[in-house]
């Protein structure tokens, strides 16, 4: 072994980087110590580790090819081992940048790894590049080997070096990617004395964690609306996480592996509903809050399990048994086709009003839709070009002759449009809000969503799971009808006509649905004629 | 087999996706989502059975929504009885009762419909053809050639019938009609829809656009038929689904038949589908312009003609028997006491010409497949009721309301498997008991695929391991059927599929059979 080429192992901070990979690797994880700590751990002392040792083998290597054994470093060698040194530093950060950045670049090292018999899987995680701060250090240890002034080499030398070399290298190949602790909101445990093979999909829907309440989780998830699974194989006394982002990280396969693209999902604020099938099990749903993120032991043995966001499964006198802990509900998973329990109004809206907003428009012709809209012909030039407004017939004053001018705002989750005429004003409101209810003041009366609901809601065939409320009108008369047409006044002194055509709650909400019901929250339609 | 030989099969919801299984592209599809990868999966979506044989063909491996019941059960010729029942709507009720896989019980009801007119016999009335086009960028490659593709059509019309066609954009417009279908100025017309915006789409205005000037009807007993052909995409002004739905049985409530022709970059299934299953027309994918040729040919000589309207159908279990998962139909529900269908309209199609369906399949399964748990520990004994069907809705010919009521007896008591391994078959013609063998054959191909999609490989594979004693049992037997002889093709190559993908990633696989699938064991 070159004397000085592999002085650098020498060096005290690379025997301390190594003592640090073995130490994290081998004691740290799985004591409990949080997996991010570890995982940040490996990187910083592995960019130290890995180039010195990649520059050891690299200069090995060539001066074993050259078939000259070292006799200690002249002037002469000096520029080469600088090369060296920076080709083995360049060429270790870029890996490691390309991996931390590209999952693809992460599964052909994993996939190299796996030839070379170290089967691994590895995940893309930017955050690791916080481990580049190292280089410097890296750096200063590298240099060593490019010094002029080297001492004689003695046998302890090369002996140590040696050493320190193949503990190295151990150390690196023994690294498990796999951390002893999932970072998890909720975990699977296998209580069983049978490895499981136990399946997981989530449901991509955005909940209302409030509104879910008691309802039936079976209610509430559609089967289009799972996404994509994943498999593991759970030995006993072994956990999985239950996080979906955690759950495919372990697998390797975020935004890449088994088969499509697979993106990490966030599905909902607060809390998820996952999907846990095994043989021996009927598909079971589980909610679980998502607030506390915990450091889950990958297997019973290896620490205290948490006592929260568990689910475990055992065995029974047919098949298995799930059970939770108190902060999680689970329920078996009846798939069918729900009738909907009660008729949603339809959403009020009109044609794009983005193509007419501008100038005022001649009515060529009025009629009724077949589905009860209004069809407003308006004059383009010699063209007659349909403006279809989904609202009450009746509150749509506009006929043949009259000029027409659409306007159209967002403002403060209040989208509005309205139509002009020389008398009149139309205006169709959609109210979004987070939570339960909603409301929007409008000619000073006040439009809102009670917290009763009209029914135990139903499940779209777009995904989203919605629930009828009653709707609120301020200033209401006694035994005044809310879902009918209501008269006011505004402070201005013009006459509304107000109709609450919508309100309702969205507990579920996909993102394939409709704008309004593909965010979870409050929704309220309305329609306001000022007269 | 001609279409003529399928006229007593009622158009009943999406099953008339029977005429889309015949025209559909089934050439090889790019597998999207593969990238070179070497796991690939395909597009999810209903693009029908076409789609995901070339998906198999290719190499890959389907992802479940891809295998659409409706459209697999329509690739297969099942047979019902006779339909003397006296009305223009007759019910047909089977029961099989055969062991699970784990041994438990399996109790599948099926449900047929068909009718005793003969489109053949009825006069062909004139037709109002609306042609809607969505002419986003995303159809643009479906236009290439739409002048060459609509004038097939037109030639399929005749001089009494009339043409409209509506532009769909960010607004829509009636672009010309009602005209003759010789009338020169469509030629024009088509020829500047090939261009394309990309201003978006008002999929709600294009349809109630269409929909009224197909009500223009050139006499009152003319046909109205709305072709639409659709991104999926929904993206300015009225864009709810619910909406645009309803809007959709408003009109096949007022006789207006809409098919739907999804295609394109980006194909968005959702909304095309939505209004397939309304019944009202057929539902195709087109791959290419050249499948748009051939849909449209097709949708030029056949006239959907309603037979019933208000179409009501429950089934309810008889005590000592609840409900479990339906099939066949997207838009019927369930509960544990009734499964239910609703359809504002019920068509039978006349054809002129005839033409073969797909690579030799017969076509024409559709049907409502109704699981089915008996309480074995109820004192019911055998030869009991097991489900009550209610069919109630008015005859489109004669305005008479027309309820009927159909019951299926169990000839075992409820949950109790047969006394051997062979199934318990209330109607046992092979052409009709067959129906259940179909579903078997789905539900493994979904099963397989399922598990495939959740990285399951052993169970993946051995979901269709289970199936090979039962199905080469069943093909050994008077039951021997080609279409069933095709599924274990279809499914064969799957598996290969499935072992090749499988072991290119975790290395060899063996399989296991899984425990909770939902099929029955028909024979083994």
């Amino acid at each position: 072994m070159p004397d000085s080429t592999h002085r650098p192992l020498r060096h005290p901070l690379f025997v301390s980087s190594l003592a640090l990979l073995v130490v994290n690797d081998h004691l740290l994880k799985g004591s409990g110590a949080p997996s991010w700590l570890t995982g940040k751990l490996s990187d910083f002392a592995g960019l130290v580790v890995a180039p010195v040792l990649l520059h050891a083998a690299w200069v090995g290597a060539r001066r074993r090819w050259e078939g000259r054994a070292p006799r200690g470093e002249g002037a002469g060698r000096s520029g080469t081992s600088w090369h060296s040194a920076a080709i083995a530093m360049a060429l270790v950060t870029l890996g490691f940048v390309a991996t931390e950045l590209w999952q693809p670049a992460a599964d052909v090292v994993a996939r190299a790894l796996g030839l070379l018999g170290v089967p691994s899987r590895l995940w893309a995680d930017p955050t690791d590049l916080l481990a580049l701060a190292v280089l410097p250090v890296t750096w200063q240890v590298l240099r060593g080997s490019a010094t002029p002034h080297e001492p004689a080499s003695t046998a302890w030398s090369r002996a140590s070096s040696r050493t320190l070399f193949a503990m190295g290298v151990l150390a690196c190949v023994a690294t498990s990617p796999r951390p002893a602790t999932w970072s998890t909101s909720a975990y699977l445990l296998n209580g069983t004395d049978a490895a499981l093979d136990v399946r997981l999909r989530w449901a991509s829907v955005s909940l209302s964690c409030s509104e879910v309440g008691t309802r039936t989780l079976s209610t509430i998830v559609a089967p289009e609306v799972l996404t994509r699974g994943t498999t593991f194989r759970v030995a006993p006394g072994a956990t999985i996480p239950l996080d979906d982002w955690a759950a495919l990280a372990a697998r390797g396969e975020v935004d890449a592996g088994f088969g499509a693209p697979r993106p990490p999902s966030s599905f909902g604020e607060g809390c998820v509903i996952g999907l846990v099938a095994t043989d021996g099990l009927p598909d079971t749903l589980v909610l679980w809050p998502t607030e506390t993120i915990l450091a889950v032991p990958t297997t019973q043995s290896a620490g205290e399990l948490p006592a929260t966001g568990r689910v475990e499964l055992t065995s029974a006198a047919v098949g298995l048994e799930l059970s939770t802990s108190s902060d999680l509900r689970a329920e078996a998973y009846d798939a069918r086709t729900m009738p909907r329990e009660c008729a949603l109004d339809l959403e009020i809206g009109t044609s794009e009003a983005a193509s007419f907003e501008g100038p005022s428009f001649e009515i060529r012709a009025r009629s009724a839709t077949v589905d009860d809209c209004v069809r407003l012909d308006f004059a383009m030039g010699t063209r007659a070009v349909p403006f279809f407004v989904c609202a009450p017939a009746e509150l749509v004053p506009f006929d043949v002759g009259d000029f027409v001018r659409v306007d159209a705002s967002d403002d403060l989750g209040v989208h509005r449009v309205a139509l002009v005429d020389a008398d009149h004003t139309l205006v169709l409101l959609r109210v979004r809000a987070a939570g339960a209810t909603a409301g929007v003041v409008e000619g000073g009366v006040t439009l809102s969503i009670d917290e009763t609901e009209r029914c135990l809601g139903a499940r779209l065939d777009c995904g989203s799971f919605v629930v009828p409320h009653e709707p609120h009108i301020s200033g209401a008369a006694p035994g005044e009808d809310p879902h009918g047409i209501v008269m006011r006044t505004s402070p201005m002194g013009r006459a509304m006509r107000i109709q609450i055509a919508r309100a309702e709650s969205v507990i579920a909400a996909s993102p394939t649905c409709a704008e309004g019901r593909d965010e979870p929250g409050a929704l309220l339609d309305a329609v306001v004629l000022y007269e | 087999m001609s279409w003529h030989d399928t006229r007593t099969l009622l158009a009943l919801c999406a099953a008339a996706s029977v005429a889309a299984t015949g025209c559909a592209n089934s050439g090889d599809a790019t597998t999207e989502g593969r990238n070179g990868r070497s796991l690939g999966v395909g597009q999810g979506g209903a693009q029908d059975i076409g789609y995901f044989r070339s998906i198999v063909s290719a190499g890959g491996v389907p992802r479940p929504d891809t295998l659409d019941p409706v459209g697999f059960f329509a690739e297969h010729a099942v047979d019902l009885p006779p339909a003397d029942c006296g009305e223009v709507v007759c019910v047909h009720s089977s029961l099989a009762i055969a062991q699970r896989f784990d041994g438990a019980n399996w109790t599948m009801g099926f449900v047929g419909l068909n009718t005793s007119v003969d489109p053949a016999s009825l006069p062909r009335p004139p037709v109002h053809l609306v042609l809607a086009i969505d002419t986003s960028a995303a159809t643009s490659t479906l236009r290439t050639n739409l002048m060459e593709s609509v004038r097939t059509m037109l030639a399929t019309l005749r001089p009494e019938d009339r043409v409209s066609i509506v532009r769909v954009g960010a607004v829509a417009d009636r672009m010309i009609g009602p005209v003759g279908p010789a009338d020169r100025a469509l030629a024009t017309i088509l020829t500047s829809l090939t261009t394309f915006n990309d201003d978006g789409v008002a999929l709600y205005d294009g349809l109630a656009v269409a929909g009224e000037a197909a009500l223009e009807r050139p006499s009152t007993d003319a046909l109205s038929h709305v072709t639409l052909l659709s991104s999926g995409a929904a993206s300015r002004g009225i864009t709810s689904t619910d909406r645009i739905v309803a809007l959709a049985e408003q009109l096949a409530a007022e006789g207006v038949s809409i098919s739907v022709v999804g295609g394109g970059a980006q194909f968005d299934d959702r909304i095309p589908l939505a209004i397939g299953e309304i019944g009202s027309g057929a539902y195709y994918f087109a791959e290419s312009s050249e499948d748009l040729s051939d849909i449209l040919d097709l949708e030029g000589r056949t006239h959907l003609v309603p037979i019933a309207t208000d179409f009501v159908l429950r089934v309810t279990p008889a005590p000592g028997y609840h409900i479990g998962r339906v099939y066949g139909a997207r838009r019927m529900t369930a509960s544990d006491t009734e499964a239910r269908l609703e359809s504002p309209v019920l068509l039978v199609g006349q054809r002129e010409g005839a033409t073969d369906v797909d690579r030799g399949r017969r076509g024409g399964g559709g049907g409502l497949f109704i699981e089915l748990y008996g309480d074995a520990t109820s004192s019911l004994g055998a030869d009991q009721n097991a489900f009550t069907v209610e069919v109630t809705y008015t005859n489109a010919l004669s305005g008479e309301p027309v309820s009927s009521t159909v019951e299926r007896r169990n000839p075992l008591p409820p949950g109790i498997n047969p006394p051997t391994q062979m199934a318990q078959l209330t109607d046992p013609v092979p052409t009709r008991a067959k129906a259940f063998m179909m579903l078997n054959m789905f539900l493994a191909l979904r099963a397989a695929t399922q598990l495939y999609d959740e990285e399951d490989c052993a169970r993946s594979l051995g979901v269709i391991d289970m199936m090979s004693g039962s199905v080469e049992l069943w093909q050994g037997t008077e039951f021997a059927d080609p279409d069933i002889a095709a599924d274990w093709e279809l499914m064969l190559d799957l598996r290969d599929n499935i072992r090749t993908q499988c072991e290119a990633t975790f290395g060899s696989v063996t399989p296991v059979e899984p425990r909770s699938f939902p099929g029955g064991c028909m024979m083994s």
